[in-house]
């Protein structure tokens, strides 16, 4: 009987990588961002106070603010939005796009003691058409084309 | 009146996705510090852009909604963009839900699916 030399290649030790403790890191990471407010879209430079918003300041004829009272705003006659204006005739409505169509803000006026009256504005709002893609060079200014000024809400009369 | 044509804002949105890509990997290597460190800072960043356009392929386009996609990818190890996790581009192309909304649905499989892995080692 013959007994071969056995060889033995030396094999380092695995050792498994330092890792994070992903369920624990995840959780971690992620509570955060809950906190996190919405912000910016990617690919925007906009910052966010310019996310769309509804602001309306509501004056009497002598251009001074109804304070505190009932608003309505209609978007072809149904409610988007009810309220009452603050002490400066202003409401702000965040996070609202404004579709086009006809729109209408109601006012409640208490004229005296037992009569109310329901003032209304209207406005119409356009959608602006997508801007065709220009020649080589800019335009010049006075051939871009501009949104129409709109009356003010509280134009009414 | 100061005009900003569609290239120079195009820019401007470059430079702050640049900005916030920088800013999403330092959270990362804050969450994320052994596994940050085994990438290494590029591959940290190609990672971040990976995810950042399989966010925008599906029409997640708010920051919070893509820093919690880049904690997914690190917790999946995977940049999200190939085949190797397949359940994942179902949910995040699921256009019936809203992107965040996407995201929650993501979040309970991540979940799952970290909780699996931890009880089979």
């Amino acid at each position: 009987m013959k007994f071969e030399p056995q060889v033995f290649a030396v094999v380092p030790p695995v050792v498994a990588p330092a890792d994070d403790d992903a369920l624990a890191s995840y959780a971690a990471m992620d509570e955060l961002l809950s906190t996190l407010s919405s912000s910016t879209e990617l690919g925007s430079p906009i910052l966010p106070c310019q996310q769309p918003c509804i602001e309306v300041t509501v004056t009497d004829e002598e251009h001074l603010p109804l304070s505190a009272v009932p608003y309505r705003l209609l978007l072809e006659e149904a409610v988007l939005a009810e309220g009452t204006l603050d002490d400066t005739g202003f409401v702000s409505i965040p996070e609202q796009e404004l579709p086009p169509g006809d729109w209408n803000i109601e006012i409640s006026l208490q004229r005296n003691e037992s009569t109310w009256v329901v003032e209304r504005a209207d406005i119409h709002l356009i959608q602006a058409l997508p801007v065709a893609d220009e020649e080589e060079g800019e335009a010049p200014i006075e051939t871009r084309r501009w949104l129409p000024f709109m009356d003010a809400p509280y134009d009414w009369d | 009146m100061l005009v900003i044509n569609a290239e120079q804002l195009g820019r401007l949105a470059e430079a702050t996705d640049e900005v916030f890509l920088k800013d999403a990997a330092v959270r990362i290597a804050e969450y994320w510090p052994k596994r940050a460190e085994r990438l290494g800072p590029q591959a940290l960043m190609t990672r971040l852009r990976a995810v950042r356009g399989v966010a925008l392929g599906h029409g997640i386009k708010e920051r919070p909604d893509l820093l919690r996609l880049a904690n997914m990818a690190m917790a999946l190890e995977d940049d999200l963009s190939g085949a190797a996790l397949a359940w994942v581009h179902p949910l995040l192309a699921d256009t019936r839900l809203r992107p965040g909304d996407r995201l929650d649905v993501l979040d309970d499989k991540v979940r799952e699916w970290l909780l699996e892995r931890s009880m089979d080692i």
